[in-house]
């Protein structure tokens, strides 16, 4: 147990006199050293706290700024101090998350602050840590963990993709857009339900829906011949480099989750592997595959346990020889090395026409020109050039940069 | 020149507002304390039989102004005025009376005579013998009065200050734990010599007894601080 500064003051003073008194023989020094020693009998006596009312306004997305306000009672006698744990990812904005207050009988303590989260993920902010002293800051320091039901969802904010670039080359149709008709035959697998067109056929209206909203809605149906996209995301630990903020690892989430946007708004099929997970997410349409897409990548984080690119494509081979989808990887070069792991993907279609596969190699410009960092660039440059010459399309993207202006590059390349 | 004034203004209200009013008045009042103590102390002294010895060789009247001068010194190295340091040199001022009383001092006296040193013991016994009669246990009590007042207010202070670097909304709390250190500090300096009954203890209690209470409380202390 470490002593308080109050309580060792108070003891060094009492010491003092009491050893001078037994050297000196005074009785007036051995009488005077109980003065310290009685202030330290003041015991820290119980303040119970409550939680009144709390609210939680905004946030939702990465760099959104939120506010809470908690109201707390206390009771009883003593200095409180009350913290709201929050994590490390927040940053203060305004306000403060921990208040302190002299208590002596009951008290009111507000709890008011604005913070801004920094990165994604579900926060927990349920933990107030609460702190009991005595006014003379000496004695036992009562610390004690009180519940308050507050979480936030934050999310990355999706980068607007305007175009992905129509990649042509070896594949008769690399891009499964151009294979799309978006008039095309309706199938019989159900979509989702959206608002009437005109144009939209009546057969397709759902009275059922329509009369509980009022508005005409009707049913919509995967079109026929539809592809698949199938995004391999890199969490393998490699990928944790950079800032806390902004590192490899978030840029890889921030294009997963862009892309997963970008083709389910086009009605596309898509599905996820995390590698390093050993986990995928079935293809599927419409905004829900979004959403379930979005709900595993904002919880993720790198895998500490590796997984090559190649046994990732091994372990999803059946759906990919089913969807022939168009595949892309979202990787670091210098590490993943990901040569034969794309060569195998692209060779899951039938003779002559090859499986259309994307790489997006994630760079993080540094001005460091350390002999490591040397290395690992002329690694990911011959990697890179090994990929070309297979006719495989890669997008270099240095992270800092937006990632709808590096895929718009491509797009007026091609 | 007005923009000058007015960013003075400006700076003063910032303390005053944001870092607290307590940072400004903690130094001055522990200065103040400091100041009372030391006058204690120093009145203390001259009623000691220091003063017959010491005024043959030193004009001990500018003794006031050097210990008065010691606290200011203190607050201008922003330390604080009333320090550990301070308080020992106070005790030490006032040990006079406290040697006439003691037994210890006795024994040494009766040591000067066995190693021939007898005309000088003859001469402190005459002169610490007569300050017998002298109490100062109201100005001691006075002192460490002052002393761990001056401390909990420091601490408070410094506590304060921490909260307030690591952005807590403490408003109010020091001036608070001031007024009770205060409150309660005055009332054990009041009831003090009630509970202790000073004049029974120092006439009746044999040494015996005292000493034991003496040990007990060093070992208990002893072992408070090594947990």
């Amino acid at each position: 147990m470490k002593v308080r500064k109050g309580t060792y003051v108070l003891i060094k003073t009492a010491m003092f006199l009491l050893v001078s008194g037994i050297l000196l023989t005074s009785y007036e020094l051995l009488a005077l050293s109980a003065f310290p020693i009685l202030l330290l009998l003041t015991p820290t006596f119980p303040v119970r706290i409550s939680v009144e009312s709390h609210d939680l306004d905004g946030g939702g997305y990465v760099g959104e700024e939120f506010r809470v306000s908690i109201e707390l009672s206390a009771k009883g006698f003593g200095v409180v101090k009350v913290m709201h744990k929050i994590p490390e990812h927040f940053e203060l904005t305004g306000g403060s998350n921990a208040v302190a207050r002299f208590v002596v009988g009951s008290a009111t303590l507000k709890i008011e602050y604005s913070a801004i989260p920094t990165k994604r993920g579900n926060y927990s902010l349920d933990k107030l840590v609460v702190q009991v002293e005595n006014p003379f800051l000496t004695g036992k320091l009562f610390v004690r963990e009180v519940e308050v039901p507050i979480s936030i969802e934050v999310k990355q904010r999706i980068p607007k993709i305007l175009k992905i670039g129509v990649h042509r080359g070896i594949a008769k149709s690399p891009t499964p857009e151009v294979d799309i008709s978006k008039i095309g035959v309706p199938g019989t697998d159900f979509r989702e339900i959206r608002e009437y067109i005109a144009g939209d056929p009546v057969k397709f209206i759902n009275w059922k829906a329509s009369a509980r909203k009022n508005d005409i809605l009707v049913n919509q149906y995967e079109v026929e011949g539809k592809k698949s996209i199938w995004i391999f995301l890199d969490a393998n630990p490699y990928m944790r480099y950079g800032e806390t903020i902004r590192n490899y690892f978030e840029a890889a989430v921030e294009a997963a989750n862009a892309l997963s946007y970008y083709y389910t708004q086009k009605g596309y099929r898509v599905g996820l592997y995390l590698v390093g997970y050993r986990r995928y997410l079935y293809p599927d349409t419409g905004r829900r595959q979004f959403r379930r897409i979005g709900d595993e990548l904002i919880k993720i984080e790198p895998s500490d346990h590796p997984e090559s690119l190649d046994e990732a494509i091994e372990n999803s081979k059946s759906l990919l020889i089913t969807y022939k989808p168009l595949i892309y990887f979202i990787t670091r070069l210098e590490y993943s090395r990901p040569i034969r792991a794309v060569l195998r993907a692209s060779r899951f279609s039938r003779k002559m026409r090859r499986t259309p596969v994307e790489v997006i190699s994630l760079s993080y410009d540094e001005e460091t020109e350390e002999l490591s960092r040397l290395a690992l660039k002329t690694l990911k440059k011959s990697v890179e050039s090994r990929l070309k010459a297979s006719g495989i399309r890669t997008i270099d993207w240095e992270i800092h940069k937006p990632l709808s202006q590096v895929l718009m590059k491509e797009v007026l390349f091609a | 020149m007005n923009n000058q004034i007015q960013e003075q203004k400006k700076r003063l209200r910032v303390l005053i507002k944001d870092r607290g009013l307590y940072l400004m008045f903690g130094p001055l009042i522990n200065l103040l304390l400091a100041e009372f103590a030391a006058y204690q102390a120093l009145y203390a002294f001259f009623k000691s039989p220091f003063v017959v010895v010491g005024s043959k060789y030193f004009a001990l009247g500018l003794l006031y102004p050097v210990v008065i001068a010691v606290p200011l010194l203190l607050l201008i190295l922003r330390r604080n005025p009333f320090s550990f340091g301070f308080f020992y040199f106070l005790i030490f001022l006032s040990i006079g009376n406290i040697l006439a009383k003691s037994e210890l001092f006795y024994a040494f006296l009766d040591a000067l005579y066995v190693l021939n040193f007898g005309d000088l013991a003859s001469y402190l016994n005459s002169i610490f013998s007569s300050s017998k009669h002298i109490f100062i246990l109201d100005l001691l009590l006075n002192i460490v009065w002052l002393f761990v007042l001056s401390q909990l207010i420091w601490i408070s202070m410094e506590k304060g200050r921490e909260m307030e670097e690591r952005g807590m909304a403490a408003r109010n709390l020091v001036i608070f734990q001031w007024g009770f250190a205060f409150i309660s500090t005055y009332l054990i300096f009041l009831l003090y010599p009630a509970i202790f009954g000073f004049s029974i203890a120092v006439d009746n209690i044999p040494l015996i007894f005292t000493g034991i209470a003496g040990i007990a409380i060093f070992i208990t202390s002893a072992l408070v601080l090594s947990r």
